[in-house]
C-alpha cells in the first residue's frame, strides 16, 4: 500500500502522485518541489488563523503567511484547511508525515505548529522550523467591571470565560486548590467567550492574544489585554513554527530562509495587523541546521 | 462552515446496482416488511434476524440446535461474499437476514443487500463520506436496524439515514451532529417499538453525550435525552426535563463540556418497557479538574422509549480518570422470576442488575488485571479504589511530566465495544476480555491545534506473556468461572451461543471459532483470511441453518503502538462477509 512506502525524499512521492493522477511533472525546483505547487495544511474553523470565508475561500493570518512563503519560493500556494484530531501527534501523522486513508497523502508542510524542543525530541519524523510569532496566555479584563490591573486572585468571585480543553482553562480549573474553579465559564472557541465578555457575562476572558485580540475587533482598547502573574501555569508562551516531513531537508531549508526574509522585511507583522492582531516576535533564536 | 449544508445534503452518492433500478418503488412492500412485533419476538424466532443482539434484550443468543457440538465439524463455507473494491479496513458489523435477504453494513459506511442463499449481491449503498472527515479510529461501522421496509444506520459524517430494503435508496435522513465539531456516528442504531434509538460518538472533543428517539418510519424526531446532568431534554420539539439535577455531582459550569458519548449500542426490554444504554467517559480528562461523582457519565441510564426520560441509571466509575467508557451493552435476561440485566464494564467489573430499578445485584472482576479497584461494594455499588488515580495536575504545575501510575485494565477496558453472549442453555455469559495494562501520567504540555493544553501521556502494555485476548464464561449469579479460552491477540469481535451447546467467535488472527459452551472446549475453526472485528449471526432458510460472521482487519486495535501492535503484526486486510452451513 501507498502509506507504507518507505520515502526517502518527499519529491519522489511527488513525482509518483502527479504521474498517477495527473500526468504532470514539473522540474525540480530548489526547494525539492516537483509540481510547481507547494501543499500546505492549516487548520480549520481557527480564526484569525486560517477559516473558510464567506466566499469559500481560505483566509486568515497562517493563510496569508503560505501564500507569501510560497511566492517566496517561487511556487504557487496549494492550502487545504483541516480538521484537529485530539492531538498535534495525530495531526503530524496525518497531515506531515505519512497521510490517512481517509484524508489521502500528507501536505508539504503545515503551519502554526509548536516550535518546542520537548516535541522535536519526540517526534524525529517531522522538522520542526521556522518560529514565526510567539503565542501567550493573556488576560482580556473588562476593566468597567474588575477596575485596573486586576490580579488573577480576582476570579476567585467573578466570572472568567475560557475556550475549553486549553491551558487557560486547565490552569484555572485547578489554581489556588480550585478556589477559581466554579467561576469559569467554558465555551467552544473564543470568538464565543469574547461575545460572553462583551455582553457581560463574564468579567474576563483567557486564553490566546492573537485569537482575542482578533475577537474584540474594534472594542479592543475597551478592554485591558496583557499577560497576567499565573503561579503555577505550566506554559504560558511558546512559538508557532511550520512541520515539514524530516526527510525533506531542502524543503525545510529553503522554507526557513523565506521566513526569516519575511520576518525581516515586516510583512510578517504586517499580516498579524491587518488582523487587528499585535505582533509578538518568536522567543527562539532562529538557527538553522547546518547541512 | 458553509459547506456542511451543501455537502451533505447533496452529497449523497447511491450506488444502485439492482437489476431494472427504474422499476417504481413498491408502495405496498409493507407485507413482506419488518413489524415491530417481529422485533421483540426476534430473539426467539428462527428464520431471520432483525435486530442488533440477536433480539433486542442484547443476548446473542439463538434457540437453532441443527448445528451442534455433535455435527460441527461438518460445518463449511457456503459461499464468501466480497465487500470488493479499493475499500477494505475494519468489518465491525453485525449482519441482518430478513426474508431470504442479508442486509450488512461494512466499512466506509457501505450496505449491502445480499441474497442469503446465493451470495449474490442485490443491491448496494455507498455513503459519499465529506470532505476532510478524519475519524478517529477508523472507518467502521457496526449494523444498521430494519424497521418494516427501511434499513436504518448511523455515518460516520453523524447522519441516520434510512434506505428501502428492496433498493437501497434513501427514504430519509436526519442530522445527528455537526461532524467538524467531532459529531460522529459508527454503533447500529436500535428499534423499540415504533421508535429508532441512536446515540452519538465524539466523546474525544468533549461533545454532550445525547440519546435521540425518532419515528422509525419516518425519520421525524421525537425525543432527545442528554445523557449529563443540567442539560435539558425534549420531547416532540418542547422541553421535557432536566438530566439529573443541576451540578449535584459537577463542579461550575463543566457539565456543559461534559462528555458521556453514548458512542456505543443500547438494548430494548420489551418486558419492562425500558431502554438500556451505556455512556462513555466525562470531560476534561483529569479527575481533579471535576471533583463529584459526574453523572451520568460511565452509567447505563435506563430511558423510557416513548418519552425519553430517565427511569433509572447506574454509574460504573464514579469521577472516572483512566478513560474507562461505560458504553459496554447492557444485556437482559431472566432467572426464575427476577428481572436482570448485565453488564461487562470497561473497568473490568461485570455487573449484574436489577433492571427493574437498577439496583445492583452482584458484581465481580471478569479480568485478572483491575488494579485501579480492589472490588464492588454491593451496598453501595462504588468500587474500592486502590490508590491508583493519576494525580492532581495542579499539584506539579512546574511544566514537568506528572509521576507514572501502572494500572489495569488499560483504557481500551477488560472488554470494549463488542457484545457478549448469554447463554439460555448454561445460564453463562461468554465475555470477549483483554488482559492489558498501562502507564499514565498527567503530561503538563501537550498540544492540539496549535495550543497547549494540560493533557495525558499513556502507553499500553500486555500484562502476560502468552496472551492478550481471553473469551471467559461466568455464571452471573455467583461470579464463578465456567472456563477461558486464551488468544494471542486482542479480542474485538462479537460473540454468538446458540442451544447447539455451541459458542462462536473470531479472532484478530482471523479465525472464525466455534467451542462447547459448557467447557469452552474448541471443537471447530475456519480461517477467514483477515482478523475478525465484526459479530457473527445465526438463521434457518429452507430447513438448513446457516451462520455468517464478517471477516475484515482494522478497527481501533492497529491504531496502537508499543508492545500490543507486536502481537498484531502482519495481519492482512480483507473485506468480506463469510456465510457457512452444514455439508
Amino acid at each position: 500500500m501507498m502509506f507504507k512506502i518507505k520515502l526517502v525524499r518527499l519529491s519522489v512521492f511527488i513525482i509518483y502522485c502527479a504521474c498517477l493522477f495527473t500526468g504532470q511533472v514539473h522540474a525540480e525546483t530548489e526547494a525539492g518541489i516537483t509540481s510547481g505547487i507547494l501543499k500546505f495544511a492549516a487548520y480549520d474553523n481557527f480564526p484569525p488563523y486560517s477559516y473558510q470565508a464567506a466566499n469559500g475561500k481560505a483566509e486568515g493570518i497562517d493563510v496569508d503567511i503560505a501564500r507569501a512563503l510560497a511566492e517566496k519560493l517561487g511556487l504557487k500556494a496549494n492550502i487545504r484547511l483541516v480538521f484537529a484530531d485530539e492531538s498535534l501527534e495525530d495531526d503530524l501523522r496525518v497531515y506531515v508525515w505519512k497521510g490517512h486513508h481517509v484524508t489521502g497523502p500528507p501536505a508539504d508542510v503545515m503551519l502554526h505548529i509548536p516550535y518546542d524542543e520537548n516535541l522535536m525530541k519526540r517526534e524525529d519524523k517531522i522538522s520542526f522550523i521556522a518560529p514565526y510569532f510567539e503565542d501567550q496566555v493573556v488576560v482580556a479584563a473588562d476593566p468597567e467591571q474588575l477596575g485596573s490591573n486586576p490580579q488573577i486572585t480576582a476570579f476567585f468571585s467573578n466570572k472568567i470565560g475560557v475556550e475549553r480543553v486549553t491551558m487557560a482553562d486547565g490552569y484555572l480549573l485547578g489554581a489556588y486548590r480550585g478556589q477559581i474553579r466554579n467561576n469559569v465559564l467554558h465555551y467552544h472557541s473564543i470568538p464565543e467567550a469574547i461575545q460572553a465578555l462583551l455582553k457581560k457575562d463574564v468579567t474576563a476572558v483567557m486564553g490566546m492574544r492573537t485569537e482575542i485580540e482578533s475577537a474584540l475587533d474594534d472594542s479592543k482598547n475597551k478592554y485591558q489585554i496583557g499577560l497576567m502573574q499565573m503561579p503555577g501555569i505550566a506554559k504560558a508562551s511558546w512559538d508557532q513554527g511550520l512541520a515539514v516531513k524530516a526527510s525533506n531537508q531542502a524543503l525545510s531549508k529553503s522554507l526557513q530562509d523565506a521566513m526569516t526574509s519575511l520576518i525581516n522585511d515586516g510583512t510578517i507583522k504586517n499580516i498579524f495587523n491587518k488582523y487587528n492582531a499585535s505582533y509578538h516576535i518568536p522567543a527562539a533564536k532562529i538557527n538553522y541546521p547546518q547541512e | 462552515m458553509k459547506y456542511i449544508s451543501g455537502a451533505c445534503d447533496s452529497g449523497f452518492l447511491k450506488s444502485i446496482t439492482i437489476a431494472g433500478a427504474l422499476i417504481a418503488l413498491p408502495m405496498s412492500s409493507s407485507a413482506a416488511g419488518v413489524t415491530a412485533e417481529d422485533i421483540i419476538n426476534d430473539a426467539t424466532t428462527t428464520g431471520d434476524v432483525v435486530s442488533y443482539g440477536m433480539g433486542t434484550q442484547g443476548q446473542r443468543w439463538s434457540p437453532l440446535a441443527k448445528i451442534n457440538d455433535k455435527n460441527i465439524s461438518s460445518l463449511a463455507p457456503a459461499y464468501t461474499f466480497s465487500f470488493g473494491g479499493e475499500k477494505m479496513r475494519g468489518q465491525e458489523a453485525q449482519p441482518l437476514v430478513h426474508n431470504g435477504v442479508i442486509y450488512t453494513t461494512a466499512s466506509y459506511n457501505r450496505v449491502f443487500a445480499i441474497n442469503a442463499e446465493t451470495g449474490m449481491q442485490i443491491w448496494k449503498y455507498e455513503h459519499r463520506l465529506p470532505e476532510g472527515i478524519l475519524p478517529c479510529c477508523d472507518v467502521v461501522n457496526r449494523g444498521g436496524a430494519l424497521f418494516d421496509n427501511l434499513f436504518i444506520f448511523g455515518t460516520l459524517d453523524a447522519q441516520l439515514v434510512a434506505l428501502d430494503t428492496a433498493t437501497g435508496e434513501i427514504v430519509w435522513k436526519q442530522s445527528l451532529g455537526d461532524f467538524k465539531a467531532g459529531h460522529s456516528s459508527t454503533a447500529a442504531p436500535i428499534i423499540a417499538e415504533d421508535k429508532v434509538i441512536i446515540g452519538v460518538a465524539g466523546g474525544e472533543f468533549g461533545i454532550v453525550g445525547m440519546l435521540r428517539g425518532f419515528d422509525a418510519k419516518t425519520g421525524k424526531l421525537v425525543w432527545e435525552r442528554p445523557t449529563i446532568e443540567g442539560h435539558i431534554g425534549t420531547l416532540n420539539g418542547k422541553p421535557n426535563g432536566m438530566t439529573g439535577k443541576l451540578n449535584a455531582t459537577w463542579p461550575g459550569d463543566l457539565w456543559k463540556v461534559g462528555g458521556g458519548a453514548p458512542w456505543n449500542s443500547g438494548t430494548y426490554d420489551h418486558e419492562t418497557k425500558t431502554i438500556m444504554w451505556g455512556t462513555g467517559n466525562p470531560a476534561p480528562w483529569n479527575s481533579h479538574m471535576r471533583p463529584g461523582d459526574n453523572l451520568y457519565a460511565i452509567s447505563t441510564i435506563a430511558v423510557d422509549p416513548d418519552t425519553g426520560k430517565i427511569k433509572w441509571h447506574f454509574q460504573y466509575t464514579p469521577n472516572e480518570a483512566w478513560d474507562y467508557d461505560g458504553t459496554n451493552h447492557t444485556v437482559a435476561f431472566n432467572k426464575g422470576d427476577k428481572k436482570l440485566a448485565s453488564h461487562a464494564d470497561r473497568n473490568g467489573f461485570f455487573y449484574t442488575l436489577d433492571r427493574t430499578n437498577g439496583k445492583l445485584v452482584n458484581a465481580f472482576p471478569f479480568v485478572e488485571g483491575h488494579s485501579w479497584a480492589t472490588s464492588i461494594d454491593l451496598k453501595t455499588g462504588r468500587p474500592i479504589e486502590a490508590g491508583k488515580r493519576p494525580g492532581n495536575p495542579a499539584e506539579s504545575a512546574d511544566g514537568k511530566k506528572g509521576s507514572v501510575i501502572t494500572v489495569s485494565p488499560s483504557f481500551l477496558g477488560g472488554t470494549n465495544w463488542m457484545g457478549m453472549a448469554y447463554g439460555q442453555n448454561t445460564g453463562l455469559f461468554y465475555i470477549p476480555a483483554n488482559e492489558m495494562g498501562m502507564d499514565l501520567w498527567n503530561e503538563p504540555v501537550t498540544y492540539k491545534k496549535g495550543a497547549a493544553y494540560m493533557g495525558a501521556g499513556f502507553s499500553i502494555k500486555p500484562l502476560f506473556d502468552d496472551y492478550i485476548g481471553v473469551l471467559r464464561a461466568y455464571d452471573p449469579m455467583t461470579g464463578k468461572k465456567a472456563f477461558e479460552v486464551k488468544n494471542k491477540g486482542p479480542l474485538w469481535g462479537g460473540v454468538m451461543a446458540t442451544a447447539g451447546n455451541l459458542v462462536f467467535y473470531g479472532t484478530p488472527e482471523g479465525h472464525f471459532k466455534a467451542i462447547h459452551s459448557k467447557t469452552g472446549k474448541e471443537l471447530w475453526s475456519y480461517n477467514t483470511g483477515s482478523g475478525i472485528v465484526g459479530s457473527p449471526i445465526t438463521w434457518e432458510q429452507g430447513g438448513e441453518q446457516f451462520v455468517a460472521v464478517p471477516s475484515g482487519w482494522g478497527a481501533a486495535v492497529p491504531l496502537w503502538g508499543g508492545e500490543v501492535a507486536k502481537q498484531i503484526e502482519g495481519i492482512n486486510q480483507g473485506a468480506s462477509l463469510v456465510v457457512f452451513k452444514l455439508y
